[in-house]
């Protein structure tokens, strides 16, 4: 774990990322010390206000303070990256496991079912999920994460039959270690490394993507500070106050940035080769 | 050749009834009746029986599904609810323009993308290189409707250069082309960049280097050719990416495309639209996954012996 920091420490790219995602979950944790106003709170003085010393980022349509609003979002945007790669993660190795580890009829009706489930375009499954389920926070996870794992689930398989040949596994089986043993004592934490990185990117995609279903209509219902539903909620003052719509993209693109240098960062930094 | 392409087309039936399988029960799981969401309030129960009859509601399960992959064969998606014709039709009036704004897209992403990543790879660990590879990232992390309502707010609404919304190609197109084709240039950048490298390393490149052929030569004639397979790949596997984004930029530009129609749908639950639109997309992709793959058999004859 220290020689991970030091790797990660010499690289600057991954260092930027680190630091970004640090800023934006202190962000989210502390938002209610940050923030001037509450998240729904009215002030009519601060109606379209252009950002300044006290509101940093301005007031929306409603009178709300926007700054406080995408402090808020933070805590949003980062559950939904979370949460749902958690999701994605517990499925993706599990089959992954599963195929990779007994193989034959098994590994082939899973990997036919990941092949479908990637034929697909994630956000597309995610619209359809999140139709189907009906649009809530919390079906936004589910939906974001079942569409996630399918990949994850490839890449976990081919880590797995390249471990199960090595001389250890093989010396364990003759052994007679049971199955679940093997799987959590050899596989799992050989198949750890590319599934960090793949999370890691795999939380900036579910935070855009997250965005991308409020912006169609999907997301969570109105007066909740989500990002994407401030961006979608703002296009309408695009030529008064571009501060609406502004800061909350800005966030998002700052976010999903760092998340995405962290996951460069730390593949660079595990040695990960992702094919 | 041939028998690779009858293998893979062979391949690609189950494949498509999956989907269609996959999408058919999705829409099934769907709270509420659609009749009565189609009747509203002012449905009689007579009124709902004679519906559940005509959308053959009243049929088990397993019927349905037989009846729906017999109506897909013959090119019958359903009938929406909004427009009340076939969805099929809807989607058609649209669809040309969704596929000219991803179109010029991919051409504009492949071009800036393959351009920047022999750029970074040729003049590696330059400051160029840092300056491209962080451009990339960053093209790649801005959320689409973001960098569309920057576009629309400074190009279209300061500066006045473009019209912020409107369908068709022409001076229309600019501004979506533009915001749709960052994120994927820079996709294309970093595989392009990488796979370079990779080229670059090897033992022929080497050679040529050696016996003092120019450094251009070396990378037009040698590593480019070699590194184009992937790239080709990447670019096919985006689609669904590209498909993504351009229906978020249409709802952005104001443009008729499936994006709109994907969005009302959503709005009206018209359920069979949203349906309609949904399985076309996955079966779009499913198709340039397949081209993409032949095209890639005719460029590495080893592939078709696998």
């Amino acid at each position: 774990m220290t020689k991970l920091l030091k790797k990660m420490l010499k690289n600057p790219a991954g260092l930027l990322g680190l630091i970004i995602v640090t800023l934006v979950i202190l962000c989210a944790v502390f938002a209610s010390y940050f923030s001037p106003m509450a998240p729904l709170e009215i002030n009519y003085d601060i109606y379209l206000a252009k950002p300044d010393a006290t509101h940093l980022m301005g007031g929306d349509d409603l009178g709300r303070d926007i700054f406080s609003r995408v402090l808020y979002g933070a805590r949003l945007s980062l559950t939904v990256g979370l949460v749902s790669q958690l999701i994605a993660l517990t499925i993706g190795l599990s089959i992954g496991l599963a195929a990779g580890y007994y193989g034959g009829w098994l590994d082939t009706l899973l990997m036919r079912f990941v092949e479908l489930i990637l034929a697909f375009p994630f956000v597309i499954l995610a619209v359809a999920l999140v139709v189907a389920l009906g649009p809530s926070v919390v079906n936004s996870f589910l939906a974001l994460g079942l569409a996630g794992w399918p990949y994850m689930a490839r890449v976990v398989r081919a880590q797995v039959l390249v471990v199960k040949q090595s001389d250890y596994v093989q010396a364990a089986r003759a052994l007679g270690v049971s199955d679940l043993r093997i799987i959590i004592q050899h596989l799992i934490p050989n198949v750890l490394s590319p599934v960090i990185v793949l999370a890691t990117a795999g939380i900036a995609s579910a935070i855009l993507a997250e965005a991308g279903l409020s912006f169609l209509g999907l997301g969570p219902p109105a007066p909740a500070p989500s990002w994407g539903g401030m961006l979608f909620a703002g296009r309408s003052y695009l030529r008064e106050a571009p501060w609406i719509s502004g800061f909350p993209g800005l966030a998002i693109f700052i976010t999903v940035l760092g998340f995405n240098l962290l996951g460069d960062g730390l593949r660079d930094a595990l040695d990960v080769r992702l094919r | 050749m041939l028998s690779f392409l009858a293998r893979r087309l062979l391949q690609l039936l189950p494949l498509l009834l999956g989907i269609s399988i996959m999408v058919f029960l999705l829409f099934q799981v769907i709270p509420g009746d659609p009749v009565e969401i189609l009747l509203g309030v002012r449905g009689t129960p007579e009124m709902k029986e004679r519906l559940s009859v005509e959308f053959g509601l009243d049929q088990p399960l397993a019927k349905r599904l037989v009846i729906f992959l017999g109506q897909l064969a013959r090119g019958n998606l359903g009938t929406s609810f909004q427009y009340k014709k076939p969805v099929w039709e809807v989607i058609r009036a649209v669809l040309p323009q969704t596929l000219l704004l991803a179109g010029t897209a991919v051409i504009l992403a492949a071009l800036l993308g393959i351009t920047v990543g022999i750029a970074s790879a040729a003049w590696r660990q330059s400051w160029l290189d840092y300056l491209l590879t962080g451009l990339s990232l960053a093209a790649i992390s801005v959320p689409v409707f973001w960098l569309g309502f920057q576009l629309q707010l400074y190009l279209g609404l300061r500066l006045g250069l473009f019209p912020i919304s409107g369908g068709g190609g022409g001076i229309n197109l600019i501004l979506p082309t533009l915001a749709l084709a960052p994120g994927s240039a820079g996709l294309f950048a970093r595989l392009t960049r990488s796979t370079m490298l990779e080229v670059l390393n090897q033992d022929y490149i080497r050679t040529a280097k050696a016996k003092g052929i120019n450094r251009l030569r070396v990378l037009q004639k040698h590593a480019l050719k070699n590194a184009f397979i992937p790239i080709i790949t990447v670019i096919g596997l985006s689609f669904g990416d590209l498909i993504t984004g351009a229906l978020l930029v249409e709802v952005i530009f104001a443009r008729p495309g499936l994006g709109r129609l994907l969005v009302d749908a959503i709005k009206a639950r018209d359920y069979p639209l949203i349906q309609g639109i949904v399985l076309l997309v996955a079966l779009g992709y499913a198709l340039v996954n397949l081209t993409v793959d032949l095209l890639y058999a005719y460029l590495n004859p080893q592939v078709r012996y696998d």
